[in-house]
């Protein structure tokens, strides 16, 4: 519980470190909100007049600190603020476009895990075998490929010749497979190579000869003496991922045209949509320290010398 | 003949590396009969454990094994995998060397335990959970009653080892001490009630007093089911008190087999009269020890002869040339040895056998013979001025040229180099910062109130078993952690930790650690170990390269072993790096941290004369801590006696070796000899030492 206190406390920390980098690097950035926003809803360049009015209604006029403060403030009140654009409230659509993210990052993760784990395993158990050497193969296969190329790939074959699923889209399960898959494959990789050297390792250890020798069948061995320990380098390389599964939300969200978090970010980047900007960072902040935290914890579950209270031995 | 239950013929194991062939066991052989304990003997890398893990079927596909390994009438080496994995659920038990290391992290005893009865109970049964219990509790255990039945098998066998078993049954392994690891892996070989036992080394990694217990508690539990054990161990002597049979391995053949008494008594090759020689009673302090010169030969090069024969004082050219001729000696077993004369007129043990194995060869370990010390100490005198920078660190004077190393700046007579006073180190037993904002009291007194005294050129020996607080006392001599309460004094002049030392205390301080091989950088070659000190005192690089040099000398190696790394020495030669380095800018006062517990008998004696050497020569203080009373008693002139934090006992080396005051000691020396305490401690006390 102490232990919880804690760590609640130092992910506060975190967050408010990463809001205020993206704060100062979003005000960094060329290019003003106010004539952007301002010649989108006009439709021409707009007035000074326009421009300065826009400042004083966002409060984009005062010191960048004291702006900081404002939103700070707010964001503690539970009000994330609202859209240039009139799109209503910036925790609205944080709310509209998280579960089509959350989708997409956990059936990624699904599929990278479901592939990993037996492929990891299968390779160092049979470790110098030309099933070790295909599963190592497609594994680099699997981390050289860029998103976006796998995901081109996947929509010829799979939606255009195939024409099992859908070119793009969000809402159904068919919807979820090629972009679950685009994002999975290049985690699955990594995790495969993770998993196999991991459990090779842990084969060497002295208890699970000890087990040999009290007479244990070999496929026992693995799975109930070595592949618990194996598990924890995995299990946080897991969470790690979860950053590049957000990260590769934007690109596989824009290839293939689910509403999600990834493209709302984008989106309001391009149009200098400050609020929406710090919203998304702010969320996805919060989901990266949340996992971490998991990560932890599991870690506890799966190795009893794992003490998180005393800080460790 | 009678039919042995283990028969073991012409073994070999062989690693095929990239550094050619290691031949690990080389034509080993040995039998075992229904209901006797034979000992395998011999130093480490002499392929012990490869035969045991040979015998037991473990070796992988990197292995290639030959010979015949016959159990019960059936050639294991011809047996099918599944029916060698059913024999070891069944019939062959084995508990190997590191305890601790051995038992799953994720799991519980009981569940390791409750593995073991399952699969007796139907070795041939394959799926995942009906042999692990491995369950993803996705449907419900069938069977309860069986399950339960398990359970209090498995506290039975607890209770059968000495270990309370409702209580163990939950823990984990890393809730277990040494020796109730080491208790648990008995209880998991004898769960299948096996009718063999391997034993490989079982209580190496123990300290010396939990040795005794769970030696004795294994010849308890063997004698009780006359189960059949091949016990391998390093300690000639040690196990020849519990064995019938002994036989000696060497580079992995077979030197010498007979009847344990007859072995010890009237050894019949020259190299288990050299193994019997090292023990260290019997000695006088502070007396050279005869040891085996040399070490354990390459197992990567072939020999035509005899394997022992250049480390032989009795080895002729045929002995080099020729294999060695396996002599039938009847009911005193067999010896394979050439040299009749060797062999034809055993003498006792430690006498002059071993004597002569120290004395035939020359220019083996430093410092065994007075020859050797005479040219050793003209080489110190000689560049004395250089080295005289060093000196300065015990005194006042900060002045490098002035004084020559004869003539240490040592305090004066009386005041002892190294003073503590009183010296406590708690440690809060929760460390979180809320516990720290709240002001926790709860504490553990790692050390409580201790105080001791070194003289220069003196040795304080620091005695207890594990969890006394030896190692505490250590961290704080060396500045690693800062007291409590109390003071420490360095040649008059109190020292905090080591941020707040000045450069000569620092550098005064030398310190040599437990493991040889892991306190050096496995990537770094000898030479550039012993020389990061130097660089660090600004030495310039011909000064290093001269002082590297007399380095080695002083701990005998050669300018040779100056390029090699840690994994190309023996365990020996890493601690003689060690040393080296530790001595390197002549410390006033070395802190030894158990230098012997991880090494072999012989090595063991090569180590403690070379200590005893280099007290001699340099002058310097030593702070020895180790659990094993034997070497203590033998290198010490002061002994304190710790438990639980506190000295409980302390006086000169003699009077504490010869007439201890407390229980506690007593049964130490008792552990250290490997003689059974003629008075033993009163049951209660023995307990209390048990489960520590």
């Amino acid at each position: 519980m102490q232990y919880l206190l804690r760590r609640f406390g130092s992910s506060a920390v975190v967050l408010f470190g990463v809001t205020m980098i993206t704060y100062g690097l979003v005000h960094l950035t060329p290019g003003d909100p106010a004539r952007t926003v301002l010649a989108e809803r006009q439709g021409q360049q707009p007035s000074e007049a326009d421009v300065q009015a826009f400042r004083a209604e966002e409060g984009l006029d005062e010191p960048l600190p004291l702006q900081y403060l404002h939103w700070i403030g707010d964001v503690l009140q539970g009000d994330l603020g609202r859209s240039y654009y009139g799109d209503g409230a910036v925790l609205d659509l944080l709310i509209a476009y998280l579960p089509n993210t959350i989708e997409l990052a956990g059936a990624s993760i699904l599929v990278a895990v479901a592939v990993a784990i037996p492929a990891g395993v299968v390779s160092a158990v049979y470790r110098g075998t030309w099933i070790d050497y295909v599963s190592q193969v497609i594994a680099l296969l699997g981390v050289s490929m860029p998103n976006f190329w796998l995901g081109y790939l996947l929509i010829i074959g799979g939606a255009l010749r195939l024409g099992i699923f859908p070119v793009y889209g969000a809402g159904t399960v068919a919807h979820l497979v090629l972009p679950a898959v685009t994002l999975g494959t290049g985690m699955a990789a990594v995790l495969t190579r993770l998993v196999r050297s991991s459990l090779l390792e842990t084969l060497e250890e002295p208890y699970v000869d000890a087990a040999r020798a009290r007479g244990l069948p070999e496929r026992a061995l693995v799975v109930a003496h070595a592949l618990r320990t194996a598990m924890l380098p995995v299990v946080t390389m897991i969470g790690l991922q979860l950053g590049y599964v957000l990260g590769g939300a934007v690109v596989v969200e824009v290839v293939f045209q689910r509403p999600g978090l990834g493209m709302l970010l984008v989106d309001a980047v391009f149009a200098r949509d400050f609020p929406v900007i710090q919203g998304v960072t702010l969320l996805v902040g919060t989901c990266f320290v949340i996992v971490n935290l998991g990560t932890d914890l599991a870690y506890q579950r799966l190795d009893p010398r794992v003490s998180l209270a005393g800080g460790g031995t | 003949m009678t039919e042995s239950l283990l028969d073991v013929r012409d073994l070999c194991v062989q690693f095929k590396g990239s550094d050619g062939t290691v031949r690990a066991v080389d034509g080993l052989s040995l039998s075992v009969e229904a209901g006797e304990v034979v000992g395998l003997v011999g130093e480490s890398g002499c392929g012990k454990s490869a035969a045991v893990r040979a015998i037991a079927g473990l070796h992988g596909d990197d292995a290639q094994v030959e010979g015949t390994v016959t159990f019960d009438g059936t050639n294991l080496r011809e047996a099918p995998a599944e029916r060698l994995r059913q024999l070891r659920a069944t019939q062959i038990s084995t508990v190997f060397q590191d305890p601790a290391a051995t038992l799953t992290p994720t799991r519980t005893v009981g569940s390791h335990l409750r593995e073991v009865l399952r699969l007796a109970d139907r070795p041939a049964e394959r799926s995942l959970r009906s042999v692990t219990g491995f369950d993803l509790g996705l449907g419900r255990v069938v069977g309860d009653n069986v399950d339960s039945d398990r359970r209090d098998r498995a506290a039975a066998l607890l209770d059968n080892v000495g270990l309370d078993g409702s209580d163990f049954l939950d823990r984990y392994p890393h809730e277990l001490s040494g020796g109730e690891a080491q208790r648990v892996s008995l209880a998991l070989a004898l769960a299948s009630d096996p009718d063999l036992l391997l034993a490989d080394e079982p209580t190496t990694a123990l300290d010396a007093t939990t040795q005794m217990d769970v030696l004795d508690l294994l010849d308890d539990l063997v004698s009780e089911r006359d189960l059949t054990t091949l016990l391998v161990s390093h300690d000639l002597e040690l196990v020849g008190e519990r064995c019938d049979r002994v036989v000696v391995a060497y580079a992995g053949r077979t030197m010498e087999a007979g009847p344990a008494e007859r072995v010890l008594s009237t050894p019949r090759h020259p190299y288990t009269a050299a193994l019997l020689a090292c023990r260290l009673d019997g000695a006088d302090p502070g007396e050279t020890l005869p040891t085996v010169d040399g070490s354990v030969p390459d197992p990567t090069t072939e020999t035509a002869g005899c394997p022992f024969a250049s480390r032989c004082s009795h080895a002729t050219d045929d002995c080099r040339s020729k294999a060695p001729p396996t002599m039938d000696l009847g009911d005193d077993g067999r010896v394979s040895c050439g040299e009749r004369d060797a062999i034809a007129a055993p003498e006792p043990a430690s006498a002059s056998t071993g004597g002569d194995a120290t004395t035939g060869i020359a220019g083996g370990a430093a410092l065994d013979d007075d020859t050797a010390c005479a040219s050793r100490s003209r080489t110190i005198s000689v560049d004395g001025g250089e080295l005289s920078f060093a000196h300065t660190g015990a005194s006042q004077s900060a002045d490098a040229g002035q004084s020559p190393s004869t003539d240490r700046s040592l305090p004066a007579d009386g005041e002892p180099l190294l003073e503590l006073e009183d010296v406590s180190k708690r440690y809060p037993i929760d460390d979180s910062w809320l516990a720290r904002l709240r002001g926790t009291d709860r504490y553990t007194d790692a050390v409580d109130d201790v105080s001791l005294s070194v003289g220069g050129g003196e040795t304080l020996g620091i005695v207890g078993e594990s969890g006394a607080g030896k190692s505490t006392v250590i961290d704080l001599i060396t500045g690693l952690d800062t007291p409590t309460s109390g003071r420490i004094q360095l040649a008059g002049k109190p020292i905090g930790a080591l941020g707040d030392r000045s450069r000569e205390q620092v550098v005064s301080i030398g310190r040599l650690f437990q493991h040889p091989r892991s306190s050096l950088d496995p990537r770094q070659r000898v030479r550039t170990a012993i020389e990061e000190p130097l660089v660090e005192a600004g030495w310039e690089s011909t000064r290093c390269e001269d002082r590297i040099r007399e380095l080695l000398t002083l701990v005998g190696l050669d300018n040779r072993h100056a390029d090699r790394r840690p994994d190309q020495l023996s365990g020996g030669q890493c601690q003689r790096v060690a040393l080296a380095r530790a001595l390197a800018l002549e410390p006033a006062l070395v802190v030894l941290d158990e230098p012997t517990a991880a090494l072999d008998v012989s090595v063991r004696a090569q180590v403690c004369n070379l200590l005893v050497g280099l007290q001699t020569h340099l002058d310097c203080a030593f702070v020895l801590v180790s659990h094993d009373l034997g070497v203590v008693g033998h290198l010490a002139d002061q002994i304190a006696v710790m438990r639980d934090g506190h000295v409980v006992e302390a006086g000169s080396a003699a009077v504490v070796c010869t007439d201890p005051e407390t229980a506690y000691t007593r049964r130490l020396l008792t552990a250290a000899s490997g003689v059974p305490d003629p008075n033993p401690a009163p049951p209660a006390n023995y307990q209390s030492l048990d489960y520590e």
